[in-house]
């Protein structure tokens, strides 16, 4: 069976306009899904080699070593000047408090979230 | 390391209903437990408990929010009182998650065993733990 090139060309055509169609409602699917997801960025970049500065088990400042070698020096006791990270001021130690009724309710880690938010709220208005 | 301390007293049947709901669970899931006794005749009676200084005017004005704030002046007297007095049962969870030291203190705990908050309230502290041991794990 022999076709006409009108044939072929109508094809052709409507071929090109679904495909674009799918094609594009596909991506937009992705896409929405990946927005969804928010990625904080790590505290710690992958691979970093050097000093950080951060707190112990204890609550006392240290100068901790990435890399191959184990290395901690505590520094709560002078004020140094270095190009470590510092993770100590970002996230200092913390402690919440609440009530036997705030962590009974369904809502309790909701309820954790809203209070971190506050409170990052009311230290950025100062 | 979770560590979990409980500040109580024998003679106080909140305690009691503590130590026979919640102690279980946490023997279960493996946590190192403190147990502290305060208040009436054992030898830490005028030791403080660490969620009573939460009312303390002072600690209002450091690390209040600002509705705390608003009233402070209203209820200094009872906050005085309240700040002084030693409160129990008070539960504190401990850990480490590779950056800085994090507590979380819970105050308070009804005397009715079988009450369905008291169900609710082991549930949600069982998983809250079972979280803060997987965060402790990542930090390692």
């Amino acid at each position: 069976m022999v076709y006409s090139i009108t044939y072929y060309a109508t094809e052709f055509l409507v071929r090109a306009v679904l495909s674009l169609y799918y094609g594009i409602k596909d991506w937009l699917e992705r896409v929405s899904h990946v927005e969804e997801k928010e990625m904080k960025p790590p505290l710690i970049p992958p691979g970093y080699v050097g000093w950080v500065r951060k707190h112990d088990e204890a609550g006392n400042e240290v100068l901790e070593w990435y890399g191959n070698i184990n290395a901690r020096i505590p520094t709560s006791h002078i004020d140094i000047v270095t190009n470590a990270i510092n993770l100590a001021e970002k996230s200092p130690p913390t402690r919440r408090y609440m009530t036997f009724s705030e962590m009974a309710s369904k809502n309790w880690f909701k309820e954790v979230e809203a209070l971190s938010k506050m409170i990052k709220g009311e230290k950025k208005g100062g | 390391m979770v560590e979990v301390i409980v500040q109580d007293n024998p003679l106080c049947p909140h305690c009691e209903a503590l130590r026979k709901s919640l102690l279980p669970v946490l023997k279960r899931l493996d946590v190192v437990i403190d147990e502290h006794v305060i208040g009436g005749h054992s030898l830490s009676a005028f030791e403080e408990d660490y969620a009573s200084a939460t009312y303390k005017p002072e600690w209002i004005e450091a690390f209040g929010s600002n509705e705390m704030k608003k009233k402070l002046k209203e209820l200094s007297p009872i906050l005085n009182y309240l700040g002084g007095a030693v409160s129990f049962p008070v539960i504190k969870v401990r850990w480490y998650d590779g950056v800085a030291p994090r507590e979380v203190v819970i105050k308070g705990f009804p005397t009715d065993v079988d009450s369905p908050d008291v169900k609710a309230f082991i549930k949600n502290f069982a998983s809250f733990i079972q979280m803060v041991k997987k965060v402790e794990e990542e930090s390692q």
